[in-house]
């Protein structure tokens, strides 16, 4: 793999005395996307919280092109390159769809780039430019999501943090969604680090992913091996194999530590 | 006519109700604080104006503004220093917690804290004795005195409220009341507790018309009219201000979803302070242009926030055009029972005389413990559903 855009090295995070992270090192090649899957509380969110700066680990480094971020402020983290898409969409409610996606551009200053590139987001979402001067809790849930992406797309970032884009929507929007994350990563070249518990979509659109179980990587792989690996198709893909007569799951009691 | 000139002289103390209700809900949006402090912010912008019109006594000492100006570079210097250590930035997480601790821990953090502190309060001393020292005119203090107001609202978020983020509501309230009695300490004993006041180009003037045989004219006191005038003119700027500026956007932004906002790179700290400046400032003006409406003015003047905040409840806490209406409401009611409810309630309910002159002084919180038991909401409550 060539040099990471963006890396963690053996992160650990509290939230409170709670340790949400025990360790956790992955890299992100630039142009790739790259999936952190895991089950509820498993510590995908932290994960990413600790990236933008949200929250500070209180061990290891966060390496973006090359430099430690770990100790930066939140806007810091944002204004060097690096957008997330927050779970649940968290859209300003209040402010209309336009000016969501300006606040998105909060860092920039070039008043031609940003007026393109809501443009572009447009042409991603052409629902967005029909309601661009609603307000943004008036919008469906898919919608927010889409404007979640949207906002972030206007930083230009160089890497896209994207917390469960799944979360409460149809499985049509759900794939709708997942397209449009394909082609950006291909047409605009955003590297994108994306934290699922659909594991199926993510897999799909992933090059690379981690499995997270109880604040550990368990595994990692390429995601054509990972979704060809019996316990990814168990636990993650709720495929059971009827080849092993029927032997029942719980039978099979399967720990990582 | 008499109800005409009551009306006009109520609509203007309500204008400076609301334009003080207005801070508080402009910084409890922003912050969840309630700052209690905003009636004596007022009271120091305000004598900041009385000091720069009238001039001290003292004759321009040259070397103060020297003093202060290298006061401010070091205290810049050392705020650079400090805020290159880490802050707790977002302050809903438990996680915040262990970063609250770990940056307070240090005895060199406090000690760089006092020391700036101090070095802001003699800057701050020395530009004002510098600016107060020439008697300027109220055209030109009122910019600088709002100016003023609002780098002391910066400032208190900046170095003081801002370090007690994360902690529980109340904490906020006990030292905001305590900035509050200090600042009114601080003007008493910098200006003295009597009564003051300025001269401003339109003090004691009134229009006057209408009357004729047997009526009385109908007698209006211009700096009332100055006053809703003002206020409208600061309405109309705000809401451009809030709503087409980008700065003013991401005020909103922050405001609405903090965490996202940090998302998009927003500087919510450096927001926040301006949100508090920008009450400060407002606070500051309401109470320059009040004074030559009440003719005097003494440290104690802090304490319509009191009222303010009564409007602030009954506009319903979160709506800014609701501040505005709660305090026209407050002023209003004010001015009229002033006038006719002593009568009533000595004529029909047959209170005693002494006892019913004191009603009019707190029908403000009647009206907010009415409100508050119909429509505890406020009367113009923003709808907001939490989400799940």
């Amino acid at each position: 793999m060539a040099e990471p855009i963006l890396a963690l090295r053996n992160v650990e995070t509290y939230y409170g005395p709670v340790m949400a992270i025990r360790g956790v090192s992955l890299q992100v090649a630039e142009g790739d996307i790259v999936t952190v899957l895991g089950a509820n509380g498993a510590g995908k969110t932290t994960i990413l919280k600790t990236i933008s700066g949200v929250m500070d680990p209180t061990k290891g480094q966060v390496l973006f092109e090359g430099r430690e971020i770990q100790k930066r402020d939140p806007d810091w983290v944002a204004r060097h390159g690096i957008a997330h898409v927050p779970e649940g969409r968290e859209v300003f409610p209040f402010l209309t769809v336009r000016e969501n996606l300006m606040m998105g551009a909060y860092t920039r200053s070039d008043h031609a780039g940003v007026r393109q590139d809501v443009d572009m987001v447009y042409g991603y979402f052409p629902v967005l430019k029909e309601r661009a001067d609603q307000q943004a809790a008036y919008l469906s849930g898919g919608q927010q999501q889409m404007l979640a992406i949207g906002r972030a797309l206007m930083a230009r970032p160089r890497v896209m943090l994207l917390d469960e884009p799944s979360l409460g929507l149809s499985p049509i929007l759900v794939k709708e969604i997942y397209e449009i994350i394909g082609r950006l990563n291909r047409e605009q070249k955003v590297t994108m680090l994306l934290v699922e518990q659909n594991a199926n979509m993510a897999l799909q659109t992933a090059k690379y992913g981690y499995v997270l179980e109880v604040g550990r990587i368990v595994m990692d792989d390429t995601c054509v091996r990972l979704m060809e690996s019996d316990d990814v198709k168990e636990f993650y893909l709720g495929i059971k194999d009827d080849a092993v007569r029927g032997k029942r799951r719980w039978r099979r009691k399967k720990t990582w530590r | 006519m008499e109800l005409l000139q009551l009306l006009i002289s109520g609509i203007a103390q309500g204008c400076v109700y609301g334009l003080l209700a207005l801070g508080f809900v402009l910084i409890y949006k922003a912050t969840e604080q309630v700052n209690f402090a905003q009636g004596d912010i007022m009271m120091m912008g305000t004598f900041f104006a009385f000091a720069f019109i009238t001039g001290t006594s003292k004759p321009v000492s040259w070397w103060s503004a020297p003093i202060a100006i290298l006061a401010i570079c070091v205290g810049a210097a050392l705020f650079y220093l400090l805020h290159k250590r880490r802050l707790p930035a977002w302050r809903d997480t438990a996680a915040s917690q262990p970063r609250l601790q770990q940056v307070t821990a240090g005895g060199a953090y406090w000690l760089n804290l006092l020391a700036i502190v101090a070095l802001y309060a003699v800057a701050a001393i020395f530009a004002i004795r510098f600016l107060s020292g020439f008697g300027m005119s109220w055209w030109l203090a009122l910019p600088l005195a709002a100016i003023c107001g609002g780098v002391l609202g910066y400032t208190l978020d900046a170095v003081i409220v801002r370090r007690i983020i994360g902690q529980p509501q109340f904490a906020v309230v006990i030292l905001t009341l305590a900035l509050g009695f200090m600042m009114r300490a601080v003007a008493g004993a910098i200006w003295g507790a009597d009564d003051k006041g300025f001269t401003t180009p339109y003090s004691g003037d009134v229009i006057r018309f209408g009357g004729g045989e047997g009526t009385n004219p109908v007698v209006i006191g211009v700096p009332s009219l100055v006053i809703i005038g003002g206020t409208a003119v600061m309405i109309i700027g705000l809401y451009l201000f809030f709503r087409f500026t980008k700065i003013g956007v991401a005020m909103q932004a922050a405001s609405q979803n903090q965490l996202a906002a940090y998302y998009m790179g927003i500087p919510v700290k450096y927001v926040f302070s301006m949100i508090w400046a920008i009450s400060a400032a407002v606070a500051t003006v309401a109470g320059i242009l009040l004074v030559p409406k009440l003719e005097v003015f003494s440290p104690e003047v802090g304490l319509l926030s009191i009222t303010a905040f009564a409007a602030a409840v009954v506009g319903g806490f979160g709506s800014l055009p609701g501040a505005i209406l709660g305090g026209l409401i407050i002023g209003i009611a004010e001015a009229l029972s002033t006038r006719y409810l002593p009568d009533i309630l000595i004529d029909i309910v047959g209170l005693d005389g002494s006892f019913a002159n004191k009603i009019p002084q707190v029908i403000a919180y009647i009206i907010m413990l009415a409100v508050l038991i119909i429509r505890p909401q406020g009367l113009f409550a923003q709808i907001q559903r939490k989400k799940v």
